[in-house]
């Protein structure tokens, strides 16, 4: 009962945020053919030609996601942070129980891929995160307002660079709550796969069901205690906290890079000798 | 079970890990040169359009990629494959020279970096091959365009293993620091020389990644031969009284401008600063200044557009391969060095000395100076290591400016915001009106799909006055470390470094002055 509850605000959830994307995209015009804006690509990249999530990159992405190296290290991983807090409990801290902890996850990741890469394919969607300033109804209001203003600006002839759609312009690069919102927004939602990347906005059902299998697939290597409803539940819910961190990585990855960059940056320019030196 | 399992198990991984190498190998002996079809009208059809591979065989062929192999110990996998690049420039400038109305050459030299090789479904060869389509484009087709692409194996492991994949960074870094050497150098200094056969021919070479790091170490030994050979012949054909050992001299110093490139840029290079350090050093204490010989004059501060690069190195303020990725990989040899007593420390001692030199023509107070302590600036030569050149404050000769709002430009390195007296500069792109404000702007575009305004700035107080212009870019021009084959960017190199100020495109033949 707890799980079709949740699974209905999940729906409902999706819904009702589809509603207010569909809306923004219904005021805005159609998309510039100037030049093919992929989803989460550069604007004007020539290599951003073909926006499809194709069936070699739904491959590559299973593949080094959930059976190669890349799943092995994340068992290995996680399955020592499960040995230090001796989770399950029923499994020892030996070389046993660690094997088991790091098997049991790298069968996870293999269903939740496996199950992810089938229903991706059935539905043909397009999984891959976007920020909100990637998000197709985002560029159409975006090229909206530079249209706006190249026309506002052969109209008039004086200053013109304070006109409301430079404003507008600024607000859809800093629009705090909607990028917040949109995070969300995707994880619950994937988009269908097309040559423009504008695919209409489906549940994520594949990747709920990625969740769903990666949670069940641990059932032949956990103790009976751990194969009940609740504890699959809770694996589930791991899983799904793995995909918002992944949107909100996405989504905040310029703060993210900005503060890496400060912490890293090396040989700055003294404020004494930019004075001394005019 | 648990043996039906482990076999499972190991059954899934070993076969995987066992096939998970890029073999070495060329991918273009038997097509070395191939021809790409103008630009599309619509960018869409910019991927359909690249698809067939003919060879490039005719030289009337608007576009020709040509591509020239080397293995992971610098050796080309094919001489033919360098033949036939210098063939098709041959075939271009004979046909400029001898047939009025054919357009001069402008040839692209590429090289890639980290996971990209010369395969045709690599990410870089579509991307280089677009690339050329927009600049032909971009000069109304104007001009014939070759490109050149130079592979290495910058991919040793396969995507399939994305965990070994990263970790061949300093396998690969290894390589790229060992393939530079006489055949790579020779090979670029004959591009360069043929293409100047024909004066009004242009010849570019690009770096990326750990291709930066590729041709700064190609390129370092025989520039710094080539320009101190070309200034010291210059001086001698100015002083002698012989004019048959002037005109020698004359043209020995021409021949020697002729061999290396008319412009190198590095973007997002993957080598620590270190690499530039020494060209930098080499530029600054023989006070090289870079303006074209058409102004005999050398430059003013007042006409600081007459000053010309000669190396671009250009990093986006985004690119986290460089900024933190590459101070943590060099990390582990970092400490080695620094245990065996390697770097020098910020020292003024005679037998010890250590600073860093700066050259500013158009400093108002001094054009020569040093920077002796940190609170200056200076940085103890392990640094150096850490970074990469264009992220080092201390050695940025430019800044990018970003339009923020009406009256506001942001600082790229900085993030620092400066007021602009005059809205119309920013709403128009106009340098002259940036410049009324004294803010010595080299050059402005606009983005055409979002109008930003963007301007390319002196760097105020700066210690590098050299022709090694390094800059940070904003994101919103290269947004991270792979992205480059952008229309924006590509416009951005053009409008800046090729089409200053709205003039045409032509071979400045700068010259190198002190």
């Amino acid at each position: 009962m707890p799980r079709t509850n949740w699974m209905l605000l999940l729906i409902a959830s999706s819904a009702f945020v589809q509603q207010g994307f569909a809306q923004a995209a219904l005021n805005s015009p159609p998309a510039s053919t100037q030049f093919i804006v992929c989803p989460g690509a550069f604007p004007t990249d020539l290599e951003a030609t073909d926006c499809r999530y194709t069936g070699s990159q739904r491959a590559l992405d299973f593949v080094s996601g959930s059976v190669t190296d890349q799943a092995v290290l994340g068992a290995v991983v996680f399955g020592l942070g499960a040995q230090v807090i001796q989770s399950p409990s029923e499994w020892k801290r030996t070389w046993d129980g660690y094997g088991r902890r790091v098997g049991s996850r790298y069968t996870q990741a293999l269903g939740k891929g496996t199950a992810e890469y089938l229903f991706g394919l059935i539905l043909n969607d397009d999984p891959r995160f976007l920020a909100y300033r990637n998000d197709p109804s985002v560029i159409t209001r975006r090229q909206l307002a530079v249209r706006a203003l190249t026309a506002s600006r052969s109209s008039t002839t004086g200053p013109s660079g304070a006109s409301p759609s430079v404003q507008s312009l600024d607000a859809l690069s800093h629009d705090g709550w909607q990028r917040f919102g949109h995070a969300w927004y995707d994880v619950i939602t994937v988009r269908r796969s097309t040559t423009q990347g504008n695919g209409r906005r489906i549940p994520a059902i594949s990747r709920f069901a990625g969740e769903a299998a990666g949670a069940y697939a641990g059932y032949p290597w956990y103790p009976g205690a751990e194969n009940t409803i609740a504890q699959v539940g809770q694996r589930a819910a791991g899983a799904f906290g793995t995909a918002v961190l992944s949107s909100f990585y996405t989504e905040y990855k310029p703060e993210i890079t900005n503060l890496l960059g400060a912490f890293f940056r090396r040989g700055r320019q003294s404020k004494s000798s930019a004075r001394s030196n005019p | 079970m648990k043996m039906t399992k482990m076999t499972l198990l190991t059954a899934i991984i070993l076969p995987g890990l066992g096939g998970c190498h890029v073999a070495l190998q060329s991918y273009r002996v038997q097509h070395p040169a191939i021809e790409v079809s103008p630009p599309p009208i619509a960018p869409a059809a910019v991927a359909a359009a690249t698809s067939p591979a003919k060879d490039c065989v005719d030289p009337k062929s608007p576009i020709c990629l040509a591509f020239i192999e080397v293995d992971d110990m610098g050796e080309l996998f094919d001489k033919g494959e360098l033949d036939t690049a210098l063939r098709i420039i041959r075939q271009a400038n004979d046909l400029a020279n001898a047939e009025p109305g054919q357009s001069d050459p402008v040839v692209i030299t590429f090289i890639h970096g980290w996971k990209n090789n010369a395969s045709p479904e690599n990410d870089n060869v579509k991307g280089f091959t677009a690339a050329l389509q927009e600049v032909y484009k971009s000069f109304n087709g104007a001009h014939r365009v070759i490109g050149i692409y130079i592979g290495w194996r910058g991919n040793l492991i396969k995507s399939y293993f994305p965990v070994s994949q990263q970790f061949s960074y300093f396998n690969r870094e290894a390589t790229a620091t060992r393939i530079p050497g006489a055949t790579l150098s020779s090979a670029l200094t004959q591009i360069a020389t043929r293409t100047h056969e024909n004066q009004r021919a242009l010849a570019i070479f690009i770096g990326h990644s750990f291709g930066g790091l590729l041709l700064e170490r190609t390129l370092s030994e025989t520039t710094a031969s080539q320009i101190a050979e070309a200034s010291i012949y210059a001086q001698e054909a100015q002083e002698t009284q012989d004019s048959k050992v002037t005109g020698d001299k004359a043209l020995a110093a021409r021949l020697a401008v002729d061999s290396r490139a008319d412009l190198v840029i590095f973007i997002n290079p993957a080598g620590a600063a270190t690499e530039a350090k020494q060209m930098l050093d080499f530029l600054t204490y023989n006070r090289y200044r870079y303006h074209p010989q058409q102004e005999p004059q050398p430059a003013t501060p007042e006409s600081n557009e007459t000053e010309r690069p000669l190396f671009v190195s250009l990093t986006s303020t985004a690119d986290m391969a460089t900024k933190v990725a590459l101070p943590i990989g060099h990390s582990l040899p970092y400490l080695g060095f620094q245990s065996n007593g390697s770097f020098r420390d910020l020292n003024q001692e005679p037998n010890k000395k250590y600073d860093l030199t700066c050259f500013d023509p158009q400093n108002k107070e001094h054009a020569y100076w040093e920077l002796k302590t940190k609170e200056e600036g200076a940085v103890a030569q392990g640094s150096y290591y850490l970074s990469s050149a264009p992220h080092m404050q201390v050695l940025q000769s430019h800044e990018m400016l970003k339009s923020v709002g009406a009256n506001q430009m942001r600082v790229a390195s900085t993030g620092q915001t400066i007021q602009i007296q005059d809205p119309n500069a920013i709403a128009n792109c106009d340098r002259a009106l940036f410049n009324k404000q004294g803010l010595n702007i080299v050059s402005t575009f606009k983005l055409y799909d979002t109008q930003a305004c963007f301007a390319v700035q002196v760097r105020p107080n700066r210690c590098n006055g050299t022709p090694y212009w390094l800059m940070e870019i904003d994101p919103d021009v290269v947004p991270d470390h792979s992205t480059i084959f952008t229309q924006r960017f590509i416009h951005f190199i053009i409008d800046t470094f090729f089409a200053p100020n709205g003039k045409p495109l032509q071979r400045l033949s700068p010259q190198l002055t002190h």
